[in-house]
């Protein structure tokens, strides 16, 4: 890399969200693109996610909403003439498109220099026959794979290497899962589907390693040559579960010191040899018997595995990439907020344990596989902090929100002997209960370590967890048995159910024997320096390191895990939430345990609190900071009506999905803002029948704003009747005033509290956040106070549309009877616009021929 | 498990729960950090009369291992955790940490709320501290009364020379308190190694007529030993190759006229960046010190500064200017630790080539 000095950078976004790509690229960008912006070096963002944070907010100097193709980058890149543009912000889908950009000239011909990597680094991203053949040239062990075009020459290598093999597509157009094939019919599927996404229509076939242990190591190098690890994770489950999918635990728990240097210098060694300049992640699988280990993954750009670390540590991994982009040293990072000069350079230490649990669709979707493979099937993750294994463990669970895994209100089990020997071996989601229970049933440690290859530490650690619960159990209303289990990770809750009380009693009987929380603080130096990162967990210790924030003090109940659903959205809506309680000069105090989560971005929230959401868990938070208003969303109604109860000031957000999939065409909608009192339009929105884009589409469309004069009219005709349905609702908020055609007239039908998707696509359709005026008029200001910044409607030319996108293909599922294109199986959204309807669809389609709306 | 007390002669009073041996055992606290490696550290000798709390959350999640012994016999007075995992996962299912230490009649503590010690420690400096069964006044008037040593590296230097034989260079390593990874990184490069007490003289290390001289890590402060360590340092240091590390890198810069400083608080871990002077490049390492060389007296005639720590500046490495002599202040074979700086070893092999000549 050159030192010329950078003026403006482009930064091509990750799309819509989807399985495997959350909020952890836009939180990406939202950091680099603000720490890059205080440098004095101009931001350009592309992106078309509907939920982008980054694209709002002033997180850029300019912003593209525009498809994220070849054609349509080319033209920015020659409209913007940016010097540099960086290429680890987008997935393995920008990394594709970059490609393109190189073998097009496109960066040569407008002198874009790519900066962090070389040009041929992005090749080896793209195949990793490539990446494999540089790191055997490097002396790193690699798995033996072959790239095949065929189902005969797939089989070919099988005759060499013997089943099982795993199955990968070559440059995937999609974050592509590997695929585990035991037989020939798997081996069929895994090529059928391989080839479809694949851009060269091959695939790599390679020899299996199921059955070793997986190991992630995360590190930053910069153009210097100076590099440090930043954390070594480890996966719970063993090399054949995708990491996606398993429970990983940072730091590493069962290597030893020689193991654990032997990946930090081969993590080092790899980001020296291809010059790479930023952060880096690199999956290891180890043979738990012979110490032999191979390098499975390279991962230079921003992934989950580096969210994960960053949440982990607090090390300020993207405040640090950010300035070696801008072309600092590690030495030289200038880092915001309190921390030390030299936290750059600090190799990040821990003093807790962070426990990674993936969150499920099965709630949503009935009918997909609950078998755990080599195919991704969460939707998203939450993280557990403590200072023991079990508590990380328990409070990882527990902040998933889904009941049914909880260790103590699920067991016993009723499965026969045979099926419990089956689910140990063929593993499926939400597999703990199932380890808990062939350990209740006497199951030996060596001989389940042995079915499952699960090391054996962690069953230690289960039978820990048994017997504190049985403790609990049996000593009902015992200050010891209650110390020990908290000091362990269960809590109010888990003694309720097992004294068969109620939390409220238990709590009481915490308070009284003096069992308290205390929170201790996550920062990379294990209390070696004051590093204050804001943002803390509870245990039960002798210290509590967070004391009552100052000032106007906001508790914003965050989204949690990603989910089908509304949850990226809400997210969204969490992250503008924060962002504008601060500038009304509140404290924004967040409680979130999703690492994914755009919310988390250091600069939105004041503190944060990384706990799960169950009701003692918020209460712990809520003695300390005392605030003077919580924030809740739609998933958390229940836990809103709550703290309603106990005298808090709760201000409930109802926002979330439309009530019905609306499938016909031309169904207007008139989306409204009050404030209790007085009513204002903010245009007529359309859903159009999917069908309108292109044939295989299952969703809707969702169009804003619309100009048809005769409708126009008949919405002013309305207006009145509008206005009085909305104030009887007798709630300031957004709505969405549904109309029918009745009679060739327009009749109102329902009013519904307005999606979050429709909030998006206003807010970027009109300049103007729709979230600030929502929280405003919550806040019980006026609208004549809150609506300066939006414009007359009747100005807005440029029609916007949105689209949801599905994970139907990535989970392979294929019956049309499940795959109905409704608003609660989504997991991300497009936007795109254009001067007539027709242009914004061509827009919405582009680089998205393949996604599944 | 028992309730047990870590008690602090500040008068503080920590409630755990014992583990490894029942003894009731004193030494000064010192808190590592470092991620990896419980075995290694509590068997390095430098820990000698030492109780270690480490903030690492759970230790002994693997066990005791063959191969990671930095000792044969560990001295620690004491190992202070928040979690331990009594489990042995090695080869020959043989010791979980708690029968070692037990075996060894080292006591351990669990339960402790090691980040509030480690931030106390780190505002008070080192401390004495006690692993005792009753925090009453009587334990005090004990821990108060308690006279550590201050000869810790007779205590744990061999008495007995000792060989660890190798087809190549010959090497003696003089022994202030060992730690294996020096006679494994030498082992690695051939090396025919004789170990000597601390107490050889200048003459008899002579008559080994060895290639190189290495001045082993060690517990302690280095004004503690006897002056003839540093009339053999001076006596050897012009005619043969010298490689100090840990203690031997603070004796050799005494025996050049540079003072030592208590270090406070003191620096246990592997997270420091330390730059190596004459590259400019950043380099992470093994660290355990108390002590550290004033730069204020370092003779510039005589020594260079090759490695500076750049979160306190310590001076982690010297050079000699006209003799193949130098010293690091960390543990270049790693152990636990980063392994970046066992290339230290090959240019410690590559003085002693070139000053043999052309013949090797």
């Amino acid at each position: 890399m050159n030192n010329q000095v950078l003026q403006k950078v482009l930064i091509i976004g990750a799309g819509h969200n989807d399985i495997g790509r959350e909020g952890q690229h836009d939180a990406a960008v939202t950091q680099i693109g603000a720490t890059i912006r205080r440098l004095g070096i101009a931001v350009v963002l592309v992106d078309n996610n509907a939920y982008s944070v980054a694209a709002e907010n002033r997180f850029a100097d300019k912003v593209y909403i525009e498809p994220l193709t070849v054609a349509s980058l080319s033209r920015i890149i020659e409209i913007e003439q940016p010097d540099g543009l960086i290429p680890s912000l987008g997935g393995i889908q920008g990394v594709n498109l970059i490609q393109s950009l190189i073998s097009n000239n496109v960066l040569k011909n407008n002198n874009v220099r790519l900066l962090q990597w070389d040009q041929n680094t992005v090749d080896m991203i793209v195949n990793p026959a490539l990446m494999s053949n540089r790191l055997k040239a490097m002396h790193e062990p690699v798995i033996s794979s072959q790239v095949v075009a065929s189902e005969a020459e797939a089989m070919a290598v099988v005759r060499n290497v013997g089943f099982p093999v795993i199955v990968k597509s070559v440059a995937p157009r999609i974050e592509a899962s590997r695929q585990l094939c035991e037989d020939e019919d798997d081996l069929q599927r895994a090529l059928t589907m391989g080839f479809k996404v694949s851009g060269t229509k091959q695939c790599i076939v390679e020899q299996s390693i199921v059955g070793y242990k997986e190991l992630e190591f995360v590190a930053v190098r910069d153009h210097k040559d100076t590099a440090l690890l930043i954390s070594g994770m480890e996966n719970f489950d063993p090399v054949g579960i995708h990491s996606a999918d398993s429970i990983v635990f940072a730091p590493t728990q069962t290597i030893t010191d020689q193991e654990y240097q032997q990946f930090r210098v081969t993590t080092l060694k790899i980001m020296r040899n291809l010059h790479l300049s930023g952060s880096c992640h690199v999956q290891f699988a180890l043979d738990p018997t012979t110490q032999n280990y191979y390098v499975i993954k390279v991962t230079p750009y921003f992934d989950r595995t580096m969210a994960l670390a960053a949440r982990a540590t607090e090390y300020p991994l993207a405040q640090v990439v950010a300035n070696l982009i801008a072309g600092m040293s590690l030495a030289e990072v200038k880092l915001l907020g309190n921390y030390r000069k030299q936290t750059a350079l600090i190799e990040p230490v821990l003093d807790h344990i962070v426990c990674r649990i993936p969150a499920w669709p099965f709630n949503v979707l009935n009918k997909v596989s609950h078998q755990l493979d080599t195919v991704t099937e969460s939707t998203g993750s939450v993280i557990g902090i403590g200072r023991s294994t079990e508590e990380a463990l328990l409070k990882g669970l527990r902040s998933t929100d889904e009941s049914r895994y909880h260790v103590i209100a699920n067991q016993p089990q009723d499965y026969s002997e045979g099926e419990l020997i089956q689910r140990l071996i063929h593993p499926q989601a939400g597999r703990m209960l199932v380890l808990l229970e062939a350990l209740n049933r006497g199951y030996q440690i060596d001989e389940l370590a042995e079915l499952t290859k699960i090391d054996a530490f962690y069953f230690y650690k289960l039978s820990h967890i048994l017997e504190i619960e049985q403790a609990l159990r049996d000593r009902p209303f015992d200050v010891h048995a209650l110390g020990r289990a908290k000091y362990f990770g269960f809590t109010d809750e888990d003694a309720a159910d097992a004294w068969q009380t109620d939390t409220k009693q238990v709590r009481q009987f915490a308070l009284e024997n003096e069992i308290q929380p205390t929170f201790k603080e996550v920062e990379s130096t294990a209390g070696e320096f004051v590093e204050q990162t804001n943002t803390y967990y509870s245990t039960y210790e002798l210290d509590n390191e967070s004391q009552q924030q100052t000032g106007r003090r906001a508790v914003v109940i965050g989204t949690g895990a990603n989910r089908i659903g509304t949850n990226h959205g809400n997210d969204y809506m969490v992250s503008q939430l924060l962002f504008y309680l601060k500038k009304a000069d509140y404290q924004p105090i967040l409680i979130n345990a999703n690492p994914n989560s755009v919310a988390m971005t250091p600069q939105l929230a004041t503190k944060r609190y990384v706990e799960p959401k169950q009701y003692s868990d918020i209460l712990n938070v809520l003695d300390i900071e005392k605030p003077e208003i919580i924030l809740t969303t739609y998933h958390d109604y229940r836990l809103g009506q709550l703290l309603k109860s106990l005298d808090y000031q709760v201000i409930q957000i109802n926002n979330s999905l439309p009530r019905e999939q609306v499938k016909t065409n031309d169904s207007p909608a008139v989306e409204v803002i009050s404030d209790g009192t007085t009513v204002q339009i903010f245009g007529i929105s359309e859903i159009i029948a999917g069908n309108n884009l292109r044939a295989n589409v299952r969703g809707s469309i969702e169009v804003f704003p619309i100009q048809d004069k005769a409708e126009n009219q008949a919405i002013v005709a309305l207006s009145k009747e509008i206005e009085q349905r909305v104030l009887a609702l007798g709630l300031p908020g957004l709505y969405t005033v549904r109309l029918t055609i009745a009679d060739e007239q327009l009749k109102l039908a329902t009013i519904e509290p307005m999606s979050i998707a429709m909030m998006a696509l206003i807010s970027k359709a009109s300049g103007s956040s729709v979230t600030r005026l929502l929280l405003h008029v919550k806040l019980g200001e006026p609208l004549s106070k809150v609506m300066y910044d939006y414009p007359d409607s009747s100005k807005l030319k440029t029609i916007f549309v949105q689209a949801n996108t599905f994970p139907y293909n990535q989970l392979q599922m294929y019956d049309e009877n499940e795959i109905t294109g409704e608003p609660g199986h989504a997991t991300g959204s497009v936007i795109a616009h254009g001067e007539t309807l027709k242009a914004a669809l061509a827009a919405l389609n582009a680089g998205n021929e393949d996604t599944d709306f | 498990m028992a309730d047990r007390y870590l008690i602090l002669e500040d008068g503080s009073v920590y409630l755990g729960e014992g583990f490894g041996s029942p003894a009731v055992s004193t030494g000064e606290i010192v808190v590592n950090t470092s991620m990896t490696g419980y075995q290694e550290i509590i068997t390095n000798q430098i820990y000698h009369n030492q109780i270690i709390a480490f903030t690492q959350p759970t230790i002994g999640s693997y066990g005791i291992n063959h191969d990671s012994y930095e000792s044969i016999l560990p001295t620690v007075k004491g190992v202070v955790v928040r979690d331990v995992a009594s489990i042995s996962t090695n080869r020959q299912r043989r010791w979980s940490l708690d029968q070692y230490l037990k075996q060894q009649n080292i006591p351990g503590i669990s339960h402790i709320d090691t980040r509030h010690l480690a931030k106390q420690l780190r505002a008070s400096g080192p401390m004495k501290a006690s692993i005792v069964d009753v925090a009453d006044a009587h334990a005090f008037d004990q821990l108060g009364a308690t006279v550590l040593t201050n000869q810790q590296v007779a205590a744990v230097a061999t008495p007995k020379p000792f060989p660890n034989p190798g087809t190549g260079l010959n090497v003696v390593v003089i022994d202030f308190g060992l730690k294996h990874g020096i006679l494994r990184e030498l082992s690695k490069r051939a090396c025919n190694v004789t170990v000597l007490p601390y107490t050889a003289t200048t003459e008899e290390i002579i008559n080994l007529d060895p290639d190189g001289v290495v001045l082993s890590t060690g517990p302690g402060k280095p004004q503690d030993l006897p002056t003839s360590v540093i009339q053999m340092i001076q006596g050897i240091q012009t005619r043969v190759p010298m490689f100090a590390i840990g203690l031997g890198h603070e004796l050799f810069a005494m025996a050049n006229g540079a003072q030592i400083m208590k270090l406070s608080p003191e620096h246990h871990g592997a997270n420091h960046p330390i730059r190596e002077v004459i590259t400019n490049q950043i380099i992470y390492a093994s660290q355990g010190q108390g002590f550290a060389v004033d730069p204020a007296t370092i003779d510039r005639n005589k020594l260079i500064t090759t490695y500076v720590d750049l979160i306190d500046g310590t001076i982690q490495g010297l050079r000699f200017r006209d003799f193949p002599a130098f010293s690091v202040q960390f543990f270049p074979d790693g152990a636990p630790g980063p392994t970046e700086t066992r290339g230290i070893f090959d240019e410690f092999v590559e003085s002693m080539q070139q000053a043999r000549g052309p013949i090797w």
